[in-house]
């Protein structure tokens, strides 16, 4: 009986501070595509405290703190993989295109969009059933997706088109496509959904669109070979990553001009920005490495040992409550 | 039997479509040589930018900017082609430098898809380099890293320009580049001993 209560007391606290333990934990999912993984970063810790088996060559990779879960797309079997975001477990696959690349959840969890690189098309799951909903016909090679915040609209950057089409979640059709600089990647948008920026591969330059006409503002040079971007300490920068010179361009906001320029591992693709909107992380694909850069002090300040082939290109950090 | 080897022959072809239709990833190939002289003699040899002639494959080199980051050379290579690189770092205490192909000849014209293909002397796409020597043990230790995506960026690449080919085309450059190095120091190399690991 002793037992049993002493048992029963420790189930109680244990049941009591998990919610606690578990409130506010946020990981980084870094897809390593020559080594078939995911590693699970603890972004509390900077450890690496999971590495998930993914096979197909994990690119692109998209979190839904909602379900909990993270979506990786796999190009070398045509879809994308659905890992359980807490218990870092593969769930399934589920099978798209050849060409699956980009990948994006909505704000509501609900729905995942996955580009395919080769087919001009952008396929969107339902997140309950991963049964296909729709296929939305876009530019050439669509690459980088982001949702605006209010939940309205998907955006597309079209890398081979040199353009951005914004589609409206309401009905999944194309509203407005604008040009932008060459082969556009990666994509990033402010918290109130009002600039959108593009990381311009072919043309080492950063587009800046205001959204509410969806009109080109400015081109912001940075350098060689330009990824993925993204924001901190409230929108004021935007970091930007370049894969041929090993470094991140630092862009000021208001002035639309880079600042500083970040030492980081070799190769840089994906970048996100960890929830405290200060530090920011980099998966380094020649590095095999996360840097983790503080935005207040631009600078590295830890590297953190990953998979080869470190790639994590989207939304890869996750804050889960 | 002819149609036993009509459907073998199909098979192959739906393999071969198969193996080759891979999205849109790079590839890391990595070259290695080991060399019984000090890593200061051997990265001698291989140190100035501006002088490609350790490697077999190229004729001439002519250059500007010397080891500074930025700086370019046009390698003639000589089966006909040219090769057009800029430097992209040059740690002289790492003994290493990085470059990348900013510019290649065409070696011929296909039709695949109903469309020209231009294939590029080497059938690659992004292609940059690190080459760096450290010593080990009595001697030294060459590591030539190549990444580079296939010259093909559309599904279903046509065989001179899928990932196969971008493969054994750096292998190729990269191992006579290697036998070549350590032939200069000792008489008993070749190809054998150049360790090739490609990731994809």
């Amino acid at each position: 009986m002793r037992e049993y209560l002493k048992t029963a007391a420790l189930i109680l606290i244990i049941a009591a501070v998990l919610p606690f333990v578990a409130n506010a934990q946020p990981l980084a999912f870094i897809s390593n595509q020559l080594d078939n993984s995911v590693s699970v970063i603890d972004a509390a810790s900077n450890r690496v405290v999971e590495t998930i088996r993914v096979p197909g060559k994990p690119a692109g990779v998209a979190v839904n703190p909602q379900k909990s879960q993270v979506y990786v797309s796999t190009p070398g079997s045509g879809g994308f993989a659905v890992l359980d975001g807490r218990q870092y477990r593969n769930l399934r696959f589920v099978p798209v295109n050849t060409g699956s690349l980009g990948i994006a959840s909505d704000r509501s969890g609900d729905r995942v969009f996955v580009a395919d690189w080769y087919e001009k098309k952008v396929s969107v799951f339902d997140t309950g059933s991963f049964q296909l909903l729709q296929v939305i016909a876009v530019g050439q090679s669509p690459s980088g997706m982001v949702v605006s915040p209010d939940n309205r609209w998907l955006y597309v950057a079209n890398r081979v088109s040199d353009s951005v089409s914004r589609i409206s979640l309401n009905n999944l059709q194309v509203r407005k496509t604008v040009s932008v600089g060459r082969h556009p990647f990666g994509l990033a948008i402010d918290a109130r959904g009002q600039r959108l920026y593009t990381a311009n591969v072919e043309s080492d330059d950063v587009t800046v669109l205001e959204t509410r006409g969806f009109h080109r503002i400015a081109t912001v040079p940075v350098q060689s070979r330009p990824y993925a971007a993204t924001l901190a300490l409230r929108d004021t920068l935007l970091l930007v990553t370049n894969q041929d010179d090993s470094n991140v361009s630092v862009i000021d906001t208001d002035s639309l001009r880079e600042i500083a320029v970040i030492e980081v591992g070799d190769k840089p693709e994906g970048i996100a920005t960890h929830p405290d909107d200060r530090h920011v992380y980099v998966a380094n694909w020649l590095g095999d490495s996360v840097s983790v850069i503080d935005a207040r002090t631009l600078k590295v300040v830890e590297t953190i040992g990953t998979g080869e082939g470190s790639r994590a290109f989207g939304q890869f950090m996750m804050d889960l409550k | 039997m002819k149609k036993i080897t009509f459907i073998v022959s199909a098979m192959l072809l739906f393999f071969t479509a198969a193996a080759t239709a891979h999205g849109p990833v790079r590839g890391k190939l990595t070259a290695t040589v080991h060399i019984d002289a000090p890593a200061d003699q051997v990265w001698a040899v291989i140190k100035n930018f501006d002088d490609m002639s350790w490697l077999p494959a190229v004729a001439s080199t002519k250059a500007k900017g010397g080891n500074k980051k930025g700086a370019t050379r046009v390698l003639s290579l000589k089966n006909g082609g040219t090769i057009t690189e800029k430097l992209k770092s040059y740690k002289e205490d790492k003994m290493s430098y990085k470059y990348k192909i900013t510019d290649m000849s065409t070696t011929k014209t296909i039709q695949h898809s109903g469309k020209e293909e231009k294939v590029p002397v080497l059938p690659v796409d992004n292609y940059q380099a690190t080459i760096t020597v450290k010593a080990k043990g009595n001697g030294s230790e060459v590591t030539w890293v190549a990444t580079y995506y296939r010259a093909y960026m559309n599904n279903n690449p046509p065989p001179e320009m899928n990932e196969e080919a971008a493969d054994e085309a750096v292998s190729k450059v990269l191992t006579e580049g290697l036998v070549h190095l350590r032939s200069k120091f000792q008489p008993d190399a070749d190809e054998s001993m150049v360790k090739i690991k490609i990731k994809r």
